[in-house]
């Protein structure tokens, strides 16, 4: 019943022509590859490299042109809750006036990152030139080894040289993918940059050219109808993330929870170390998450999230500061969304870091840490005890 | 996993090199084929193999003993099995909560219906169920009426049915021209090859370029805002909704065929430019062919065709559309969309213009063609029947005032849509040579320029439109 499978070559295909078509298919492959991974290289050598599709909430792209050397003060690595919630322009407001001399912080936070994500923006934009004090802002998501946005963070900063780590380190089929995106970032950059879609986002270039970045700024008329700006656009982005963010948060951010081991840990210890043999201090920034979406976390992660917590501040002493947040936590009218703060609150957490954390740091003296019970304790004195010190 | 990704490029670089090197050996090359493809469908959501890895067995199975029955009662009774089964999986999966919704309407309008609603089922639609149940009945249908054998290999039927170009959006390839391929050696000449390659990026361009572009600037925002337009907009919109389907469905076919190149399989035609149509017959002759082949071969013939006199072909003409729209979806729009179409067709028949003798005429015919097809296709699109009847009087009114959506980027890429339809064929021949004739590194830098340029586009990325069917 059933039909012949005699394995018929096809008369018009000889040996000869059989391999030829194989030498000609292998080396268009190999030349793609080749050509994919020069260009990849020769983008990120020029300066490109954040040129790409997934430029907000920070425009990376506008900081790599601003003058050498850079002579920061301050720089802020985390996501677009950092990017929301750490104002440069309010660090320098504050700052110049503690230390009576001009300062200079930007804000180099970009979406989704991870402790991953802080290696390679640190590695490319910070080092060897460092800022004095680098923040890193970080909320329980950022510690996470089995973060979902994971993938894109590997895809939208990996370089070539990193394909093998990034494929050794993978964790399933999509961070393997994403891995192997420096064969085409190039490609896909280049012609996003000579098509002018980089500086579609005006306003984020803008308050990188004249503000050091992040989402608001301060100190001038035009700084005002850009928050005004933001602050329409952002109008309903709570009810719509209240709609759509909140009923995921268990399972989508935190269906796994990896913390204390693993790329990401390994990755934020790097930076660390990195920038501490630059010249650098360092301290953690706890980024501030409104009473619905905090709800939303698992207690386990919380904990688990406090300990890791610990062992960088004992065991690598880094400087932990977990802002006062009672002001803004049941606030509605503090946030854009549940987890991502509003003008106002953000002005209040960077003249909080820069009281307590910038300030101790450059006048070499340990990080005030408010009163690490804030929710329930009206005192806003530090606890006895409570403090811990920065390695200088 | 979607064709217009980086993704699908990462696979054919891993899959093809693999495949070529085994290609001589049939049994290591069907593995891999089946293997690769099963990779692909199940990139999508990993339960979806059970259901077509089903489908495959009991077919198999029912081929095999359609052909073993000893009388055409047992063929019959099985071949009536088989038919059930994929229909029940169809009705489950893809019509069986439209079901539910209308059972439940019925009981409300009897006053029948209890306070709470029916339960609805937890199914979701599995990517390209209509596809491969098309196939999969044709195989049997057709060793019923003995026009092939069945396969004596579950592993060449699998691979027909998984075959990863066609699997998802067609074109529905039919077992007699299918299973003979792999019984040869694939022929994988560079000509081929090049072929297979320029057909990905011509697909890919007309999806991600032109289709993508109408959809974003015109047909979204058209169908989707509940604002008044007048004649031109409508006229407009409707255009632009043909030619975003047009692209955006022969360009998937064209990623597919030529991805099957590539593997040195040859799917059969899926477009021939419907829109040089001079009547809605020849347009569903020119248009997705393998759905049109499949449901005249199927549906139409063994109805009786044209064969038992006017209005018995009248009436077969609307029961194949019919059956053609509840194939495109469940819903009361897909449904009159159908009828529409098997209505345009049964009044051209009879009151339609008479072949055309001179240009005009035929420029006339072909005019009034594609805006009968466009005018279906508010029923595809609109979100309710409410909606399209409100789009079809805005149809009729040429003094609305403008909504001024006409213009921008939506006009030019419809524009570039129309040019690239009325290209001629041997254009595409000479480019298709002149590509596949350039050397390996000008090739390699092409591929990864378009690839590039295409990425551009990716922001409009919307579903393949078939998808959804």
């Amino acid at each position: 019943m059933s039909a012949t499978h005699d394995d018929v070559p096809r008369e018009d295909t000889t040996v000869a022509e059989h391999r030829r078509t194989t030498l000609r298919g292998l080396s268009v492959l190999v030349w793609t590859i080749l050509f994919g991974l020069g260009l990849t290289e020769a983008v990120d050598a020029v300066g490109l490299k954040y040129v790409q599709g997934i430029i907000w909430p920070t425009d990376l792209h506008r900081f790599t042109l601003r003058d050498t050397p850079r002579d920061l003060d301050v720089a802020v690595l985390g996501s677009s809750r950092a990017s929301f919630g750490l104002t440069p322009a309010v660090l320098d407001q504050c700052l110049s006036r503690k230390l009576d001399r001009p300062t200079r912080s930007v804000n180099l936070s970009r979406v989704f990152a991870t402790g991953h994500t802080m290696r390679p923006i640190y590695t490319d934009l910070l080092h060897p030139d460092p800022p004095k004090v680098l923040l890193l802002a970080i909320a329980p998501e950022a510690l996470d080894d089995t973060n979902p946005k994971m993938a894109a963070s590997i895809a939208g900063t990996a370089s070539p040289a990193d394909i093998p780590r990034e494929l050794s380190e993978a964790r399933g089929l999509q961070e393997v993918l994403a891995a192997l995106r420096p064969f085409v970032r190039g490609a896909e950059t280049l012609p996003f940059y000579l098509a002018g879609r980089h500086s579609e986002e005006a306003r984020l270039q803008w308050i990188m050219d004249h503000h050091g970045g992040g989402q608001w700024c301060a100190g001038s008329d035009a700084c005002d109808d850009q928050n005004d700006d933001l602050t329409r656009v952002m109008g309903k982005r709570w009810e719509q993330a209240v709609r759509t963010v909140l009923s995921t948060v268990r399972t989508q951010h935190f269906g796994q929870y990896v913390v204390g081991e693993g790329r990401v840990h390994r990755a934020l210890l790097e930076v660390v170390e990195q920038a501490r043999a630059d010249g650098a201090q360092v301290a953690i920034i706890v980024m501030p998450l409104h009473e619905k979406f905090a709800a939303e976390i698992p207690k386990e992660v919380r904990e688990q999230f406090a300990a890791t917590l610990e062992v960088l501040a004992t065991e690598h002493g880094l400087p932990v500061y977990r802002p006062d947040v009672r002001r803004w936590v049941h606030d509605q009218r503090s946030w854009v969304d549940p987890d991502h703060l509003a003008k106002g609150a953000s002005t209040d957490l960077s003249r909080a870091v820069c009281r307590d954390v910038l300030t101790p740091l450059f006048q070499g003296k340990p990080v005030v840490v408010p009163d690490l019970d804030a929710q329930k304790s009206k005192s806003r004195v530090p606890k006895k005890g409570g403090r811990l010190r920065g390695k200088r | 996993m979607l064709f217009n990704s980086f993704d699908f490029a990462v696979f054919l670089a891993v899959s093809w090199p693999i495949y070529r090197a085994i290609q001589k050996k049939r049994l290591p090359r069907l593995i891999w084929l089946l293997a690769i493809s099963a990779f692909f469908y199940g990139c999508w959501k990993p339960w979806y193999l059970t259901l077509i890895a089903a489908s495959t067995v009991i077919q198999y199975v029912v081929g095999a003993r359609i052909h073993a029955a000893k009388t055409d009662t047992g063929r019959t009774r099985w071949l009536v099995g088989g038919i059930l089964s994929d229909v029940a999986l169809l009705s489950t999966f893809k019509y069986g909560n439209f079901i539910v919704e209308n059972v439940e309407s019925v009981l409300q309008l009897w006053g029948m219906a209890g306070g709470e609603p029916l339960p609805r089922l937890p199914t979701e639609l599995p990517v390209g169920i209509s596809f491969y149940t098309f196939q999969t009945l044709s195989y049997i249908i057709d060793i019923h009426r003995r026009r092939i054998q069945p396969r004596g290999s579950l592993l060449d039927f699998a691979v027909y049915v998984f075959f990863f170009p066609q699997l998802v959006a067609g074109p529905i390839v039919r077992a007699a021209d299918f299973l003979p391929q792999l019984d040869k050696r694939p022929r994988l000449d560079w000509k081929t090859i090049g072929e297979g390659l320029f057909l990905i990026l011509a697909g890919l361009t007309k999806k991600m370029v032109l289709a993508d572009s109408l959809h974003h600037f015109v047909v979204q925002p058209f169908f989707t805002q509940p604002v008044r337009h007048n004649t031109f907009e409508v006229l407009y919109a409707v255009w632009a909704a043909n030619f975003q389907v047009y692209c955006d469905f022969s360009g998937y076919t064209d990623v597919a065929t030529g991805a099957a190149l590539l593997f040195g399989f040859t799917l059969p035609l899926n477009f021939n430019r419907p829109f040089w149509s001079q009547t809605p017959m020849e347009h569903w002759r020119r248009w997705h062919i393998s759905l049109g082949t499949w449901l005249l071969d199927y549906i139409y013939i063994p109805l009786g065709g044209s064969r038992k006199g006017p209005v018995r072909t009248d009436i077969n003409l609307m029961i194949t559309f019919f059956v053609g729209g509840i194939w495109h979806g469940a819903g009361w729009t897909f449904i009159f969309w159908g009828i529409y179409n098997g209505l345009a067709l049964v009044v051209w028949r009879r009151w339609g213009p008479r072949k055309a003798t001179t240009r005009l005429g035929v420029f006339w015919r072909t005019f009034l063609t594609f805006n009968v097809i466009c005018l279906g296709l508010i029923f595809l699109h609109a979100h309710s029947f409410n909606d399209a009847m409100a789009l079809i009087i805005g149809l009729f009114d040429p003094f609305e005032p403008s909504t001024g959506m006409i213009g921008g980027w939506g006009l030019l890429a419809l524009v570039a849509a129309w040019a690239l339809h009325w290209t001629p064929q041997s254009w595409k021949r000479h480019l298709q040579n002149f590509f596949a004739g350039m050397p390996a590194f000008a090739l390699a830098l092409v591929v990864l320029v378009a690839g590039g340029v295409l990425s551009l586009f990716s922001g409009l990325a919307a579903p393949f439109f078939y998808f959804q069917f």
